[in-house]
């Protein structure tokens, strides 16, 4: 795998070429702050963009034309990293060296992305009434059915929660109540905004040379010089002089515990390393933790995982239990964070945690999207992915490391989704 | 051992049928860190009724038994095979369909270690009394999950509505009532007589030296001993297109309505060619009729009845068959109607030249771009062996298909063998 990165037509190229696949991928990210004031138009207008263009009327146009690059995908999403809020316009396509008939697809898929992000369909300059109606609805619609989801409704609960007094409360694809508030012509302006300010990073890999991807870059996609973003973890904290409760009925069969942590360590502090591996000792993996006291030996559930934010500083422990088994699932959590802040560090447990974390960072590099994001969420920090690198630094952790970004850990808010108690 | 080649895609796959049975893939990778291997049963939750190996009368087995076996195996008198795998920085996994079982690892170190330890693992069963117990919570627990997930239900309430007898309409996990009657007996007793090498597919995929990769899978097994096996008789179901119920409706917490609607197949006899070209002009068809470049698509968005939940799915297997259509929506009655309308009227259905070669195109693609992933490579191909058929000549398949192999499957498109399910937001 050869990695080339240079700057040009206003925005960043990061090439990665290898022909280990079958595909050619690539992704086109904009980052900016997070803003309240337009986070849910920003989410929006990747949707209207792949709803209509000039040349392509409707969505099933656009979908036509990529049936007809060979099952092509178009895929968007919104995500947020630590302050910012990431709009990415992904394409995986055959590459056409696979097809007898086919030369051209690669470069039919970029002339298509351009025709997306530049092109939409417009109506008296802005977009049309039809399309932002349509995805508005639609947009309302996902904010609605995140309630179905009980798993990831209560996460969302406690992020809410942990972060009531900041920015980090909202999710990267905004808020219902904003919807009512956009109008074509205001989508229009934050689409505009987007095009000129935000930092672009386009990242390719697959069996493709650098003169023909410069060349594709110079025909479709051209954007005005910027100043780069170079910033993105979220500092923004409080002070915890008690842990926050919230309890929450709903008519579930299965009770789901959230417990949200402050790490106080970021993916820019010198310990970032340390805190990767703690978590993976804690939850991640079938030999972690807690997978081992409260699924394995307490039998008190099917799945339960910790996650860290780098970006942000907090771990976020989840589980599904039966309603009764409250208070003893939350102490046995606990009693394994705990055991890492005394330095009842089994050996083997460190071991074989950073053994699997290198495992999952060689995958990575089987799959084209995994290369993609796992560059790209290095670029944000202004450093590469160097799996050899990284690897040395997960190898260099020590015990005595692990114990002390523990020590920082700091249980910050609990949010419980039960069946109400009957009361009789 | 036989080499194919799959020229025009650029894939290699070796296979052997060993002494005992079992059948063996290896579809190398140059380049590749990952190695993953799939070790897979043809034997799945509608597998309840059957002739226990070396017996004569046929059996009836608890619900989910076969998901529970799953669990169970991971564990060995030497210790729990998760923990192996993760000394040799491997990821294990595995899951119960209703027609296999697949035990899997991922790794990039350590291949022939973790290599053997799956064919032991798998082949070394260890059920007390004790063990099992300890299992039922958790599964409760999985089940529990299950109950909350709309999704989940919504699928199963429609294929419940489509089926009378045949065992697909079980949840693959049983039911809180039906765990609690497994035993360490049971257990044993489904293990001898669908763990048998010659029921199974062993398929690696990864960088790997072919002629060492099966020394080693030939020395391990030869170690081993197992009894001649004689072919299985399970009792299939077979039903008509007829659906068992044409509506039902549940209420859950949810915050909008969710409906389904499914088309049962009839009879489900179909094995190997006959299938493949069977399924493909399906596919093609469940494609043309509700993809996101539909005219019905682009119809329903427009008229506000689907969003962006809408999804359809498409399962032809031996024995049983279903086409599922869902999405949520906020006018339930008018969807199903509509969806219905759209299912009837396919019979008559008429595609041009020009459509016809953009969807093959569009799934040639779709065939090429998963060879991306070995997870999709062992998974899809087994799934294909288990039916007879094989994965990369399905590939050459469609292309070949013509317009009146599409008319021949239409009569798939029947009105008796429609149903639906509605979920309701629960009035609190």
């Amino acid at each position: 795998m050869e990695r080339s990165n240079y700057k040009t037509n206003g925005l960043n190229v990061t090439l990665i070429k290898t022909d280990k696949f079958k595909t050619v991928d690539l992704v086109l990210n904009f980052r900016n702050y997070l803003r309240k004031e337009t986070v849910t138009s920003k989410a929006l207008v990747p949707y209207v963009l792949k709803s209509a263009t000039e040349k392509y009327g409707n969505k099933r146009e656009i979908n036509r034309k990529l049936e007809k690059l060979y099952g092509a995908n178009l895929g968007i999403s919104i995500n947020k990293q630590g302050i910012l809020q990431v709009i990415s316009f992904r394409i995986s396509i055959v590459n056409d060296i696979y097809l007898s008939n086919e030369s051209s697809l690669i470069d039919d898929a970029f002339a298509f992305l351009h025709e997306i992000i530049f092109n939409p369909k417009l109506e008296n300059g802005v977009f049309t009434e039809k399309v932002v109606l349509e995805e508005k609805r639609l947009l309302k619609d996902q904010f609605i059915s995140l309630y179905n989801d009980k798993i990831r409704y209560a996460y969302n609960k406690l992020i809410e929660e942990m972060c009531k007094d900041e920015i980090y409360r909202f999710r990267a694809l905004g808020q219902m109540e904003d919807l009512d508030n956009i109008t074509n012509e205001s989508l229009f302006n934050v689409y505009k905004d987007l095009l000129k300010n935000d930092t672009v990073d386009l990242l390719v890999t697959g069996d493709i040379d650098e003169n023909r991807i410069k060349k594709l870059i110079e025909n479709n996609l051209k954007f005005e010089d910027r100043t780069d973003i170079n910033e993105v973890v979220d500092k923004e904290s409080k002070e915890i002089s008690k842990v926050k409760k919230t309890f929450e009925y709903q008519d579930v069969s299965q009770a789901k515990i959230n417990i949200g942590f402050r790490t106080n360590t970021t993916g820019l502090d010198k310990d970032y390393y340390p805190l990767l591996l703690m978590n993976a000792m804690l939850g991640v993996y079938p030999h972690s933790l807690l997978f081992q006291n409260v699924r394995e030996k307490a039998s008190l559930c099917y799945y339960i995982a910790s996650n860290i934010d780098k970006a942000k500083g907090i771990m976020v422990i989840y589980a599904g239990i039966n309603k009764d088994d409250y208070d003893k699932a939350h102490d046995l959590i606990l009693e394994q964070i705990r055991k890492l802040q005394v330095g009842e560090i089994d050996e083997k447990l460190l071991l074989n945690s950073s053994k699997a974390l290198v495992n999952d960072l060689l995958e990575i590099g089987d799959n084209p999207i995994g290369i993609l994001a796992s560059n790209y969420s290095h670029l944000l920090y202004q450093e590469e992915f160097d799996i050899d690198l990284i690897t040395k630094k997960i190898n260099e952790v020590t015990k005595e490391e692990i114990q002390n970004v523990a020590k920082k850990i700091k249980e910050d808010t609990i949010f419980f989704l039960a069946k109400e108690e009957v009361k009789e | 051992m036989e080499k194919i080649v799959y020229d025009n895609l650029k894939e290699e796959l070796y296979y052997e049928q060993l002494d005992n049975g079992l059948n063996v893939y290896i579809l190398p990778k140059r380049g590749f860190n990952k190695y993953y291997a799939t070790f897979t049963t043809k034997y799945g939750s509608i597998d309840n009724k059957f002739i226990p190996i070396g017996k004569k009368e046929l059996i009836t087995v608890p619900d989910g038994i076969a998901h529970f076996l799953e669990h169970k195996m991971f564990e060995s008198e030497k210790g729990d095979a998760f923990d192996k795998f993760t000394e040799f920085a491997a990821k294990s996994n595995a899951y119960t369909s209703f027609n296999r079982t697949a035990y899997l690892f991922s790794c990039t170190s350590f291949f022939e270690e973790n290599l053997n330890l799956l064919l032991d693992f798998v082949q070394e069963p260890y059920f007390t009394e004790d063990n099992v117990e300890k299992e039922k919570n958790i599964i409760a627990q999985e089940i529990s999950m299950y109950d909350d997930n709309p999704e989940w239900r919504l699928y199963f309430g429609t294929i419940q509505n489509m089926f009378k007898d045949n065992v697909v309409k079980v949840d693959i996990a049983g039911t809180e009532e039906s765990i609690y009657k497994i035993t360490k007996d049971l257990l044993y007793e489904c293990y001898n007589t669908f763990y048998h090498p010659a029921n199974m597919v062993l398929f690696v995929v990864g960088d790997v030296d072919i002629e060492k990769t099966f020394d080693l899978i030939r020395n391990n097994q030869s170690k081993k001993e197992f009894d001649s096996f004689t072919k299985l008789e399970k009792n299939y179901v077979f039903e008509s297109n007829k659906v068992a119920k044409k509506a039902e409706t549940l209420e859950m917490d949810v915050a909008t309505p969710k409906i389904a609607v499914g088309i049962k197949n009839n009879e489900s006899r179909l094995l190997g060619n006959e299938l493949m070209k069977y399924e493909i002009a399906l596919d093609i068809i469940f494609d043309y009729l509700f993809s996101n470049s539909s005219e019905s698509y682009q119809e329903l968005l427009d008229e506000e009845l689907i969003n962006n939940t809408f999804s359809y799915e498409l399962s032809i297997e031996y024995s049983y068959g279903f086409g599922i259509i869902s999405s949520d929506t906020e006018k339930p009655e008018e969807l199903i109607k509509r969806l219905k309308e759209i299912l009837i009227s396919a019979r008559n259905l008429k595609i041009s030249e020009e459509d016809f070669t953009t969807i093959k195109n569009k799934i040639l693609g779709d065939s090429i771009k998963s060879l991306n992933s070995p997870e999709a490579i062992a998974n899809s191909f087994t799934r294909y062996k288990f039916c007879e058929m094989d994965m990369f000549e399905a590939i050459k398949a469609y292309e070949n298909l013509t317009l009146e192999d599409l008319e021949a499957v239409l009569p798939f498109f029947d009105e008796k063998a429609l149903t639906s399910m509605t979920i309701l937001p629960k009035n609190n």
